[in-house]
């Protein structure tokens, strides 16, 4: 286990009332596929039984326990909008929102929530956005290209402006996700036009450990406001985490690389506790680094990116 | 049809070479490996390893609890749950 505290900067709760059914089913249908081809013996129905057992955590109280076992003092709860690509989502994203809200509640001080809208909602949705900042504390902005958007979309501008406004950072999907969406909007160089345009707000690009890794350390190298999170190292188990996440830290942007695990995406694998194992222990991509960077990637990184709003609110009282 | 019980050594020796076959990283397996990070199961290879499971014992685990399967941490943990499954398929019976 490592010394310290750490944050995780990438969950989401585990309930399929935020996931539409048929993003799930595109998932299993890619997995069926690839057990079939191996002979193993799989169906569509066992499998979907499956996924609804590890989406059991509506109030993340089991996500709470895992947390305190893996040294996790907080998670950030990402609310992605997947309903207006997607019509069978059994929550509005407005419900979503409100539970997300619930959960803060019910678990104070465990968890941030970076709350989603698309940009196709229009006023109706900045409004929903702005509200979930002002009444329900949300702490940032999530973005979900492969809805069929890019992230540099002037749509998004009313929603940077008002992360410009709040200090807040704003959490993008990279990488190709469910086939029942769009892969044509999900590579990591789309951002440029919005990072470039709203200076003050820090981007963070998610699973850069996973999808067009080169392309996501060219961007926090040379973009000020552009970070990475490492989430979904967890698939480069098989081949070794320090060459996933170890070969990012390598590359001199270990001051924006954020720690993250995509609970509960890979619940069935193992628990947090050993996945932050993974990185930290021997041939993990953390093991023998310096353990100031070490520290900087497993909360410290995160954490100046959400002191800036604390800073921002402390201004302003002082201000009135 | 093989008959297996519980802390029957065909039923460990069964199980070991189902986990050496589904292992993504070969070595030889023995009890004191990690699944995850010495073998290298990821999501998708532990969910097919519990198909292949589901084959080799007759059983039907999509009941089963995936809290339980996340805690799997060894080989030894992996032959454990095994013996338990058959334990409770028998008690069923």
């Amino acid at each position: 286990m490592t010394s310290g505290y750490i944050i995780d900067c990438h969950c989401h709760i585990a309930s399929l009332e935020h996931v539409p059914k048929s993003f799930i089913d595109g998932v299993i249908g890619n997995v069926v596929a690839s057990f079939l081809a191996q002979g193993i013996p799989a169906s569509h129905s066992k499998i979907s039984k499956m996924y609804e057992k590890k989406m059991d955590d509506p109030f993340c109280d089991d996500l709470v326990a895992e947390m305190a076992d893996a040294g996790i003092v907080k998670s950030i709860l990402l609310a992605a909008d997947f309903t207006y690509a997607l019509k069978d989502c059994r929550f509005t994203i407005e419900e979503s929102f409100l539970r997300h809200w619930d959960v803060l509640t019910k678990h104070p001080g465990k968890f941030d929530v970076f709350g989603g809208v698309d940009p196709r909602w229009g006023h109706d949705g900045v409004a929903l956005f702005e509200r979930a900042l002002v009444e329900f504390g949300f702490s940032g902005f999530k973005v979900y290209p492969p809805c069929g958007f890019s992230p540099s979309d002037p749509a998004l501008f009313p929603f940077y402006e008002l992360c410009a406004a709040h200090r807040l950072p704003v959490l993008v999907h990279i990488g190709p996700t469910s086939p029942a969406l769009s892969f044509e909007t999900c590579n990591p160089f789309l951002i440029d036009v919005a990072a470039r345009n709203f200076p003050s707000v820090n981007f963070i690009l998610a699973h850069a450990a996973v999808s067009f890794r080169e392309e996501c350390v060219m961007m926090a190298a040379y973009r000020p406001n552009v970070f990475l999170d490492v989430s979904g190292y967890q698939t480069s188990i098989r081949n070794g985490v320090e060459c996933a996440v170890g070969g990012l830290v390598s590359r001199g942007v270990d001051h924006k690389i954020l720690f993250g695990t995509d609970w509960p995406v890979f619940r069935t694998q193992s628990t947090q506790r050993m996945f932050v194992e993974a990185l930290t222990n021997q041939g993990g991509g953390l093991s023998g680094r310096d353990e100031t960077v070490t520290a900087r990637i497993l909360h410290g990184n995160v954490e100046r990116l959400l002191a800036l709003r604390r800073q921002g609110l402390s201004m302003s009282a002082s201000a009135a | 049809m093989t008959a297996y019980n519980s802390g029957n050594d065909d039923l460990d020796n069964a199980v070991i070479a189902l986990i050496a076959r589904a292992a993504r990283k070969k070595r030889p397996v023995t009890l004191d490996l990690q699944l995850q990070t010495d073998l290298g199961f990821d999501s998708l290879a532990i969910t097919a390893l519990v198909f292949q499971f589901e084959e080799l014992l007759r059983v039907d685990l999509s009941e089963i609890d995936l809290g339980q399967i996340g805690q799997l941490r060894t080989v030894k943990d992996a032959l454990l749950a095994s013996r338990k499954i058959i334990e409770l398929t028998r008690g069923a019976g």
